[in-house]
């Protein structure tokens, strides 16, 4: 990918990410500090409870700690999310093998959405609250990945494992079923 | 709430919504999104569900920049180890093919020696050239020199003593003059080795009566 093809903000993030391998710590703040609140936005999204910092902490780990194997195909972002998301599934995996509730299949029909209780207030709000919560949870993801982040499909595609096509035909079906039940 | 029948703009409104297209691009949805009533309405819906579901759980950056490892180039991968390991493969394989060969060329040289032996003195019985073949006497220095020159490159060392002396004995005996000739012919009768054969009795029949038999 030539810096023609890139966006400021990732040049922005190459940029530093040559800056932190030649030995300057302060790069590495400047790219936890962009990235962090969308990570954390992202996991809390996609389900995570209170361990949302903790999540957080551990992708920038793994992602500084394999740095030299993020090959700029997608943005350092759409990598972070990746990373963040296997994470979560780990850690829903681990929860389940305890014996602890938990959502883990992809296309359960998810009935609660604790993390956003505090945020949601006025009827509109908890009436999009209740919609979204209604999506199946790879719609929900979709969905959320691409209105709240702005991901392009190639890019929700890498982020979930799953194909550009799928990934529009999730958009779309999460789109729909929002407005059925608002028009309920 | 209906679906605008325009899928391309419908696609591109939450790029719109998070100020992601080009700005080319942006006024053509811009525009159409400012006469479709469709399209406004759901950019209207997109932007609630982003008020709703949007929450920034609060981070502690200094904690996450805290953990972050240090950078660690990747360790140049040596070939050095596998370039050596294959050099002493192959040359195991060579060697290992060259004794191969050699043991291979050594089994048709032995056999000639013993069917051309066989032949050429005249008298001897064909059954005793085989027990002969190892206790030849040692040949004269000219045959053996002889025997080196019809068998240029043959590793002398290898071959035992008496097989050396039996491809002189076979493959130079004409080469030997009168009295070297009579020296050899006067070792092989004096070698401890051949049985001491009666001629007259060899040459009585087996099919006439024995002495003394009625």
């Amino acid at each position: 990918m030539t810096d023609v093809a890139l966006g400021a903000d990732e040049r922005t993030d190459h940029d530093l990410i040559a800056r932190w391998k030649a030995g300057e710590e302060r790069a590495a703040t400047l790219l936890v500090e962009r990235h962090a609140g969308a990570v954390a936005r992202f996991v809390a999204s996609v389900g995570a409870r209170g361990d949302v910092q903790d999540l957080v902490q551990d992708t920038f780990v793994r992602a500084f700690g394999s740095i030299d194997s993020f090959r700029g195909d997608s943005s350092l972002r759409t990598w972070l999310f990746t990373i963040a998301r296997r994470l979560l599934l780990d850690l829903r995996r681990s929860e389940r093998r305890k014996g602890e509730h938990v959502d883990v299949q992809e296309n359960d029909a998810v009935t609660e959405y604790d993390s956003l209780d505090a945020v949601v207030a006025e009827e509109t709000r908890t009436r999009m609250h209740a919609a979204v919560a209604r999506l199946s949870r790879t719609q929900r993801e979709v969905f959320l990945l691409r209105v709240n982040e702005g991901l392009s499909y190639r890019e929700i595609a890498e982020t979930a494992g799953t194909t550009e096509g799928a990934a529009r035909v999730h958009y779309h079906n999460a789109m729909r079923a929002i407005k059925e039940f608002l028009d309920e | 709430m209906n679906d605008c029948l325009n899928a391309d703009v419908r696609d591109l409104l939450p790029d719109l919504l998070n100020d992601r297209l080009p700005a080319a691009e942006r006024q053509l949805v811009e525009s159409h999104v400012a006469h479709c009533a469709d399209c406004g309405a759901e950019l209207m819906l997109l932007k609630d569900v982003r008020a709703a579901t949007t929450r920034t759980p609060r981070v502690d950056v200094a904690t996450i920049v805290a953990a972050v490892p240090a950078y660690r180039a990747p360790a140049r991968r040596s070939w050095v180890g596998w370039r050596v390991a294959a050099a002493i493969t192959v040359v195991a394989a060579g060697a290992s093919s060259l004794l191969v060969a050699r043991a291979g060329t050594r089994v048709p040289e032995r056999a000639p020696v013993i069917a051309t032996i066989a032949a050429p003195v005249p008298g001897t019985p064909a059954a005793r050239v085989p027990v002969a073949t190892r206790d030849l006497p040692p040949a004269t220095p000219r045959a053996t020199d002889s025997v080196r020159e019809a068998a240029p490159g043959a590793r002398q060392d290898a071959v035992p003593v008496s097989e050396r002396e039996l491809a002189m004995a076979g493959g130079a005996l004409n080469d030997l003059n009168d009295r070297e000739l009579a020296t050899l012919l006067k070792d092989i009768e004096t070698m401890d080795a051949l049985p001491s054969v009666d001629v007259e009795s060899a040459n009585v029949s087996p099919l006439s009566p024995k002495r003394g038999t009625p």
